[in-house]
């Protein structure tokens, strides 16, 4: 009885272990969305509260350039510390359907303490009307 | 028992557990990619984002674009680094980028032999019906050459390897031997050996 009460302890252990470790290695972050015909900009979802903490977009800018939208985002890390993190952009059309979906790799951009930085994406067809930004920790 | 034999049985064990934890599993090809400071997939990448979204940008290219899809070639990049570097990867990638963004057409200067061969035997071979062959002359030439450089500096000292790429793409308008557009993408990488490391 003993060693079977022990054996639920050690199993329930693993358990947490198990799910500390997948909350640490949580990398999606902050998403924001932008619609430059209606001219919005927003954060439309957090998905990790303890990266949006590190890190928050300050400001977002978009254009139509060669009929290609053409966004900035600028970043700023909250934290005295540098960070790196990693940002890739997604893009939409009209319909709301992804534009090359795949075709964007992830990128590092690393943050001194207190530092904004501004990272630009293009849109790879005039297709795409709307992007999404998410940032990740690793 | 032996007291070498122990070791012996317990080291061929651990090897066969250790043997059993192999697994294959797909990754994202998009991720970002540090396994060693040679060039990588993320560098690919990165280059062929950069160069892509320049040129697309560049004032004088989007007021060509804009009326009109111009022809290109895809001369080759030179490696000047002492990596075996497949720089054809690059130019595939920036041709596919430039090519779906409905902004330039390519013409394949790697295939202008197989094109030859079926126009051949299309017009020669008597089986093609002559109303439907594709005719000689009818081809258009390309407007624009992109070409490039890829060059690095290695520095070693003790543990720490740094890694300093950098790719310069050029387009050059062939008739009149203008360079339109160049661009250069940078990147460094470094490796330090830490004491419990590999």
């Amino acid at each position: 009885m003993r060693i079977w009460k022990m054996n639920i302890y050690v199993k329930l252990f693993a358990v947490c272990l198990f799910s500390v470790a997948v909350a640490a290695c949580a990398t999606s972050g902050v998403v924001g969305k932008s619609d430059p015909a209606s001219g919005k900009s927003e954060i439309v979802e957090i998905q990790n509260k303890s990266l949006a903490k590190k890190v928050s977009i300050k400001d977002f800018k978009s254009r139509v350039i060669n009929d290609l939208l053409n966004v900035q985002v600028e970043i700023q890390n909250n934290f005295n510390s540098t960070q790196e993190f990693q940002y890739k952009f997604s893009w939409f059309d009209t319909t709301g359907f992804a534009v090359e979906s795949g075709g964007d790799s992830w990128k590092t951009l690393i943050l001194h303490g207190q530092e904004s930085k501004t990272v630009q994406g293009l849109a790879p067809n005039p297709t795409a009307t709307k992007f999404k930004i998410v940032l990740r920790k690793l | 028992m032996k007291n070498w034999i122990k070791p012996i049985i317990v080291a061929t064990v651990a090897s066969l557990a250790l043997g059993g934890c192999t697994s294959v599993k797909y990754g994202d090809a998009g991720s970002v990619e540090t396994t060693t400071v040679d060039f990588g997939s993320t560098d690919l990448q990165g280059i062929a984002s950069k160069m892509v979204d320049s040129l697309l940008t560049f004032p004088p290219m989007v007021d060509v674009t804009s009326k009109r899809r111009p022809v290109m070639f895809v001369d080759r990049i030179k490696n000047k680094t002492t990596e075996h570097i497949d720089t054809e990867s690059i130019t595939d990638t920036i041709s596919t980028k430039l090519l779906r963004s409905g902004k330039f057409r390519f013409v394949d200067m790697t295939k202008v032999q197989a094109v030859k061969k079926q126009m051949d035997y299309q017009q020669d071979s008597g089986l093609v019906d002559p109303t439907k062959t594709m005719g000689f002359g009818k081809q258009i030439g390309a407007e624009y050459m992109l070409y490039g450089n890829m060059s690095s500096i290695v520095k070693r000292d003790g543990g720490t390897k740094d890694v300093y790429y950098k790719f310069t793409l050029k387009l050059m308008h062939l008739e009149s031997g203008i360079l339109e557009w160049q661009d250069e993408k940078e990147i460094r990488k470094t490796k330090s050996k830490s004491l419990f490391g590999k």
